[in-house]
């Protein structure tokens, strides 16, 4: 190979020896190194932790999740709430299902009654029974027990009421599972009997009006 | 016949992210085999050699964003080469406890453990004379006598004046020219 004349000449006037040694190259290397180095730089490059930061983190998603994972996640969950909530028989005195049961607190206030008519096996002629509910919900209401009287119920009775009235009952399950220490709501006691007259009140359903 | 891009617009593309890759890629086959070939004579063995080239395009990869346009990707380059090899021979030089002098024992061996080796030829006497000199003074012998590399290149690959790498050339020059002279 013809040395460049500039570094030559340089070379000649240095040393006339060193000039006249032939520019050869005597290392030789393995057939078809450089034919797929950039392919192996760039892999070593993609194997290490600090890649993606290189890279766009939309186009290198490094993680895959089954199709339609979403679609069924929250079933899946609702589904094994249910199931532990069989084994370990939880109660369903938390306050958090108690709110979600306050909502619907007249209707409530109907199926108490009902547990405890039931329960005091009263039995009263059909035409009459209206009236009865509605005389014992005003004394629960007068006396400020109605509080007493929910923590009362059957766990069954309750969630059978919910889903017969088409209400969800996974919601009111999920949020039971919550700590009472960690829930949001501070004023627990907005569903005790003088809120729920105020209610009651609201909705044009007064101690007379029941006693109609 | 390939499409000569511009190592400026290489460095541009690879910086916004536009075929990052293709950009990188391309940067890798215009260069790998004169950096190849300068830190071969540094370090002798090919396998050597190849830890470091790959070590250093790897580093690209991570630096090429901070990397500054007011200097060449080319001299740039040579000077990563020129420092990757220097640190390999000095990690070499601490793993085997060898001083110096048995350094350059190390690397003639190496040289003469070539299956292609013939010492009555003056192209090999040349290399076991390059091994002799100090290190940077080797990389300089080397820059200017295989890659004909301007002293003004130079003087940025090495961060040192034109007139201090001339200086440095020439006493290699007559370094060599004694050893070959003496053997």
């Amino acid at each position: 190979m013809q040395k460049n004349s500039d570094i030559q000449n340089e070379l000649l006037i240095i040393s006339k020896t060193i000039a006249a040694i032939p520019n050869v190259n005597v290392y030789s290397l393995p057939e078809g190194y450089f034919e797929d180095f950039s392919t192996r730089v760039l892999s070593s490059i993609k194997s290490l932790p600090s890649y993606s930061l290189h890279t766009n983190i939309k186009e290198s998603q490094t993680y895959s999740i089954p199709v339609n994972y979403f679609d069924s996640l929250a079933d899946e969950i609702l589904f094994k709430i249910k199931k532990e909530k069989e084994v370990i028989s939880l109660p369903l005195r938390n306050k958090v299902l108690r709110f979600s049961i306050a909502a619907v607190a007249i209707a409530l206030l109907g199926l108490s009654l009902t547990a405890i008519i039931k329960h005091n096996r009263i039995m009263e002629e059909e035409n009459n029974y209206s009236a009865y509910v509605m005389q014992e919900a005003n004394r629960i209401l007068i006396s400020k027990s109605f509080e007493d009287n929910l923590n009362s119920l059957e766990e069954e009775d309750v969630v059978k009421y919910l889903q017969d009235n088409g209400l969800d009952v996974n919601a009111a399950l999920v949020a039971s599972l919550s700590d009472e220490k960690e829930t949001f709501l501070k004023d627990d006691d907005f569903y005790d009997g003088e809120t729920l007259v105020n209610y009651l009140h609201q909705l044009k359903i007064t101690g007379s009006t029941i006693r109609k | 016949m390939p499409v000569i891009v511009d190592d400026n617009d290489l460095v541009f593309q690879f910086k916004n992210g536009i075929n990052k890759e293709s950009a990188f890629t391309q940067i890798i086959k215009k260069y790998q085999e004169k950096l190849y070939w300068h830190i071969r004579r540094m370090v002798v063995e090919h396998d050597d050699a190849n830890d470091v080239l790959q070590n250093l395009f790897i580093k690209v990869w991570s630096n090429l964003d901070a990397f500054r346009e007011d200097s060449q990707l080319y001299t740039w380059l040579y000077r990563i080469a020129t420092n990757e090899s220097l640190t390999f021979l000095n990690k070499q030089k601490k793993q085997t406890l060898i001083s110096f002098s048995n350094e350059i024992s190390n690397l003639s061996n190496k040289i003469e453990a070539d299956s292609y080796f013939d010492g009555n030829k003056l192209e090999w006497k040349l290399q076991l004379a390059i091994q002799k000199l100090p290190e940077k003074q080797r990389a300089v012998f080397m820059l200017r006598y295989f890659e004909e590399m301007p002293y003004e290149k130079m003087s940025k690959v090495f961060n040192t004046s034109e007139g201090a790498l001339k200086a440095s050339y020439h006493h290699a020059v007559k370094k060599i020219e004694q050893f070959i002279i003496n053997n």
